[in-house]
């Protein structure tokens, strides 16, 4: 309908409406040579009128606005960020893939380690390798030292509500990936390390970030305040937390182990607050951060196969439960990959600090005066803990079993 | 033909007009005959308007005079010419009763419409002449523009201003004759119209029920129909505009 003709009945700024012969109205572009009332106008398309400016704009709006949607769609979404404090700080965000799509240097030493490293769109327990293999590369993180390698879990997620969700599944996965990893390559590398992996949420990040620490040292510094020992901001940003540690007199791991269990009495209706965060973290938390009370004698009685031997009865007592530990190798196997922790952790306290050492004589007295009823409710107690999470249960209960059984073994021996 | 009620269904405003006048100029009497007791209400509108006051045809020479005008419009229009016929013949109706009216000096305000008449020397002169094809188009323009701005004081008047009518025509043809078939039902029933303009709102439930066009199509074309409608009532004013847009002819009928 290229051309049409209508008859002008008024004349505006910029176009002119007319009437068609069949009976249409409609607004045109004026024609340059200009145009009267009354007179017969020809003009191309109808459907140039005035249209332009605001349809243009809205067209315009609405075509950003879709672009910037598919632009944000496209880009990868972190779901979880995951912070190491080694001595290098770095924050590592994660995908739904489980890959790492950025890193982040929070102190010096974290990015110039990023700077020699690669580990952008590696699969997390890959890019974590890399990480601490190149901390014992560099030095960071040395053999003849005792070393803390504090991992912090972040869901990006805000809502908590719908604890089911694929997403905190994910978490599950990460939580376990970082500390699988971390660990084997710890051990691989030979290096002695203390290994905390601690759940923060969202709130913690931010506040993390707007004081640029990690989330780790952050809820440190919180769980440390709770307890009376202050650490300020500068030196949660400066200091290296074993130096922390050994100035302000605590232990990083018995906080984080604190907070996790001010979350206890939660754990039954988890789906909320603190409870919540660390749940992932129950099956393994108790490997590395109980070991102070319960867990340690298990651990002493594990070590039979460490050098260090503190008396000669609670050598012998090794050796007989080693025995016994034999006719319970089924279970063992089970559990192999989870004793391996315990077992580093306990040669690494042994090594460390002369106060731990004690705790350590303290807990060989348990073990020698019969204590067998004690420990087994204890570990019994641990067990409803991990039973009540739900969480790696099976793997905890085998593992569990096993101490008990030891702990039996233990008690005939006696 | 019989004559109609309304205005719709005339022959000198029909489609058929142009059929009616060739069929005249080749003879045809009865055609004339026809179109001009079709033209006779119109020809009284436009006497009566002439005059100022209303006529009937048994008593006032103004109206034979119309007639004789309007049989002498039949006999000299030409298409050439670039104006509608009825425009054509309300030009010589009114020079002729402008004259008659001059002639029998009854009126102080003949004297107003001397200066308009068309003068008696030119209109008797050839056809072809120049300077009468040039008053017939300069009449006819001026006239064109006062029926637009006449139109446009008559749908402001109703709230309606020709923007809007560009927003409410519509697109599909289908549609617009819809809506062009329900101002015809308007204009047919001269009380819907009236309530039109009194209230200045459609009569939608007797247009819905009267045409059974869907409220929801009624409501969405509203102006556009008032606007139609109020082109379609005046008919006999607004010559040019109704001669430019064919609209669908009594569509109710």
């Amino acid at each position: 309908m290229g051309q049409s003709r209508g008859l002008v009945l008024e004349i505006k700024k910029r176009s002119c409406i007319v009437i068609t012969g069949d009976g249409q109205y409609l607004e045109v572009a004026k024609p340059r040579s200009g145009v009267e009332v009354g007179r017969e106008l020809i003009f191309n398309r109808p459907e140039m009128y005035r249209f332009k400016a605001t349809y243009l704009a809205v067209a315009s709006i609405m075509v950003a606005v879709i672009a910037w949607w598919a632009f944000n769609a496209m880009l990868p979404r972190a779901v979880a960020y995951v912070a190491l404090d080694i001595n290098p700080s770095l924050e590592l965000a994660i995908d739904v893939n489980n890959e790492i799509i950025s890193a982040r240097g929070v102190n010096d030493d974290g990015q110039k380690l990023l700077q020699r490293l690669d580990v952008l769109h590696e699969p997390l327990a890959k890019g974590v390798q890399k990480i601490i293999a190149g901390c014992v590369e560099y030095h960071y993180l040395n053999p003849d030292q005792e070393n803390l390698v504090f991992a912090t879990v972040t869901d990006a997620k805000k809502n908590k509500t719908d604890t089911k969700s694929k997403e905190n599944v994910q978490i599950k996965e990460i939580y376990d990936c970082v500390y699988t990893s971390i660990n084997n390559t710890i051990n691989e590398s030979g290096v002695d390390a203390e290994l905390i992996v601690a759940n923060a949420d969202l709130d913690t990040l931010e506040k993390a970030r707007e004081n640029s620490v990690t989330p780790g040292r952050y809820l440190l510094q919180k769980e440390a305040r709770k307890n009376g020992v202050q650490i300020t901001d500068q030196e949660l940003r400066e200091e290296n937390i074993r130096k922390l540690e050994v100035q302000k007199n605590f232990r990083a791991g018995e906080l984080i182990q604190e907070q996790s269990q001010t979350g206890l009495p939660d754990q039954k209706e988890r789906p909320n607050g603190l409870g919540k965060t660390d749940k992932p973290g129950k099956s393994d938390k108790p490997d590395k951060s109980v070991r102070f009370d319960k867990t340690d004698q298990l651990d002493n009685l594990d070590k039979s196969n460490t050098p260090v031997s503190l008396s000669p009865e609670a050598d012998s007592a090794n050796k007989n439960n080693q025995a016994e530990q034999n006719s319970n190798k089924s279970n063992q196997t089970n559990s192999r990959g989870k004793q391996s922790v315990p077992r580093d952790n306990g040669y690494f306290s042994e090594e460390t600090g002369p106060g731990q050492q004690d705790r350590q004589l303290q807990n060989e007295d348990n073990a020698k005066q019969n204590s067998n009823k004690d420990s087994q409710t204890k570990a019994q107690g641990k067990q409803s803990v991990s039973q009540d999470n739900g969480y790696f249960s099976e793997k905890t209960e085998s593992s569990q079993r096993n101490k008990y059984l030891q702990n039996e073994g233990k008690a005939k021996q006696n | 033909m019989e004559q109609h009620q309304g205005e719709c269904g005339s022959v000198l405003f029909g489609d058929e007009l142009e059929d009616c006048l060739q069929n005249i100029r080749e003879g045809d009497e009865s055609s004339r005959e026809k179109l001009i007791a079709d033209a006779k209400p119109f020809i009284a509108g436009v006497v009566g308007r002439l005059c100022g006051r209303s006529l009937s045809w048994e008593r006032d020479d103004e109206l034979s005079i119309g007639l004789i005008a309007f049989n002498e419009a039949i006999d000299r229009f030409n298409e050439k010419m670039g104006v509608p016929f009825t425009a054509f013949a309300r030009m010589v109706i009114r020079s002729r009763v402008t004259d008659y009216l001059r002639k029998e000096s009854r009126w102080n305000r003949v004297e107003l419409h001397m200066s308009e008449g068309l003068p008696e020397n030119t209109i008797s002169q050839v056809e072809n002449d120049v300077s009468l094809e040039r008053y017939i188009k300069e009449t006819a323009n001026r006239e064109r523009i006062e029926e637009i701005n006449d139109y446009n004081v008559k749908i402001t008047r109703l709230g309606i201003t020709f923007q809007e009518l560009v927003k409410s025509s519509p697109k599909h043809r289908d549609t617009r004759e819809a809506l062009i078939r329900a101002a015809c039902y308007i204009v047919e029933h001269s009380s819907l119209y009236d309530s039109l303009q009194v209230s200045k709102r459609l009569p939608m439930r007797e247009v819905e029920m009267g045409t059974g066009i869907s409220r929801k199509v009624l409501e969405r074309g509203r102006k556009y129909i008032i606007g139609i409608a109020v082109l379609l009532y005046h008919r006999e004013e607004y010559i040019y505009l109704n001669s430019y847009v064919r609209l669908p002819q009594g569509g109710a009928n």
